[in-house]
């Protein structure tokens, strides 16, 4: 995609996120007035008291959930304004976690982070390094038995980083992963963009792919 | 006990409205206004310690106002609200003046607690 259209998409992205959060936010406010004054109201005030304060909580609790998602869209559309940004690798995980539990959802696999033990600061295409770790994570996700669990893990490397992305294979996808697999070798033009490589993993019960990207660390 | 008074400015009328019912639920009196050049009009009028102002509004943006109230009333205390995500405008009003910033969205209870040491500090610079 050419960088002008990549732009465009995050700018709009961005700005529907920003109203998105608008709207959440005054739900919120409006919940709470509602809590404070059932608060007031005294627990045998009315029949339904006590559902009301049920249903109050449910509220609460989605539009946490719908802010947790529209900031993580909002950070992810924010990663098209610039063709090199610092990002904190951690964060950048996290983000992306929430954003694929989706796709996680759909195939029924759990996702597990497994962050680096401090965080770092790298300059690097963030769009491109997303595009990468979700088409890796959707991979892990085809390929794992229902109810198993694709881990993403950060590791340090001597001149950089490395994510794996890590499954427990279902039966069909079982055996050596030598070579990467034909549905991640569209990546290679992204991948040479940033200045990383896509390595298999195989090991006794769990298979999957290694990210290692040559950094600039901060 | 003297009640803390705060001008709330946000273009959101509808959150400004119920956060402003809110805090006067706990006794705190409240001015509301919608856009940055009226906030300007009415602290001339009001004078409020406190400002609890939305950095991302149309027209006269946050950071402008938060200037033209610490070029004009130094000891009015300044809370910016940013987004998610917008650190660097919280940073940025800090260096102009702000008291304090404060992510959306905002627990009342935090708020509060920010709002009267913001008050605390507008008092001893009165005195």
């Amino acid at each position: 995609m050419r960088e002008q259209d990549t732009a465009f998409i995050g700018k709009i992205t961005a700005a529907v996120t920003h109203e998105f959060m608008n709207v959440l936010s005054t739900i919120k406010e409006t919940s709470g007035l509602m809590e404070d004054l059932l608060a007031l109201s005294g627990e045998n005030s009315f029949k339904h008291h006590e559902k009301f304060s049920r249903t109050l909580i449910i509220i609460r609790e989605q539009v946490r959930r719908g802010m947790e998602i529209s900031e993580m869209l909002n950070n992810f559309a924010h990663s098209m304004d610039e063709p090199e940004a610092w990002i904190e690798i951690n964060e950048l995980l996290d983000q992306l976690s929430i954003l694929v539990q989706r796709f996680a959802k759909l195939k029924k696999v759990v996702l597990t982070l497994n962050p680096l033990e401090t965080p770092l600061e790298i300059r690097i295409d963030p769009f491109r390094l997303h595009l990468i770790l979700v088409t890796c994570l959707e991979y892990c996700f085809d390929h794992t038995a229902n109810g198993g669990t694709v881990t993403m893990k950060a590791l340090r490397r001597k001149n950089g980083i490395a994510i794996q992305c890590l499954m427990e294979p279902d039966s069909k996808s079982m055996g050596n992963m030598d070579e990467i697999p034909h549905e991640l070798t569209g990546l290679q033009e992204t991948l040479h963009h940033i200045n990383a490589q896509l390595v298999p993993i195989s090991g006794p019960g769990q298979q999957g792919v290694e990210l290692i990207v040559h950094l600039k660390v901060k | 006990m003297e009640k803390l008074k705060v001008l709330l400015v946000d273009d959101e009328e509808e959150f400004v409205t119920t956060l402003a019912e809110r805090l006067q639920l706990r006794e705190i009196e409240t001015v509301i206004t919608t856009d940055g050049d009226d906030a300007l009009r009415v602290i001339n009028t009001e004078r409020p310690p406190v400002v609890v102002l939305d950095v991302m509004m149309p027209g006269i943006g946050g950071l402008d106002v938060l200037q033209q109230i610490k070029r004009n009333h130094p000891k009015i205390q300044v809370i910016l609200l940013t987004g998610r995500g917008s650190t660097n405008d919280g940073i940025k009003g800090m260096r102009l003046g702000a008291f304090d910033y404060m992510m959306k969205p905002v627990k009342i209870e935090d708020l509060i607690q920010k709002m009267t040491e913001a008050y605390q500090v507008s008092k001893q610079e009165k005195d």
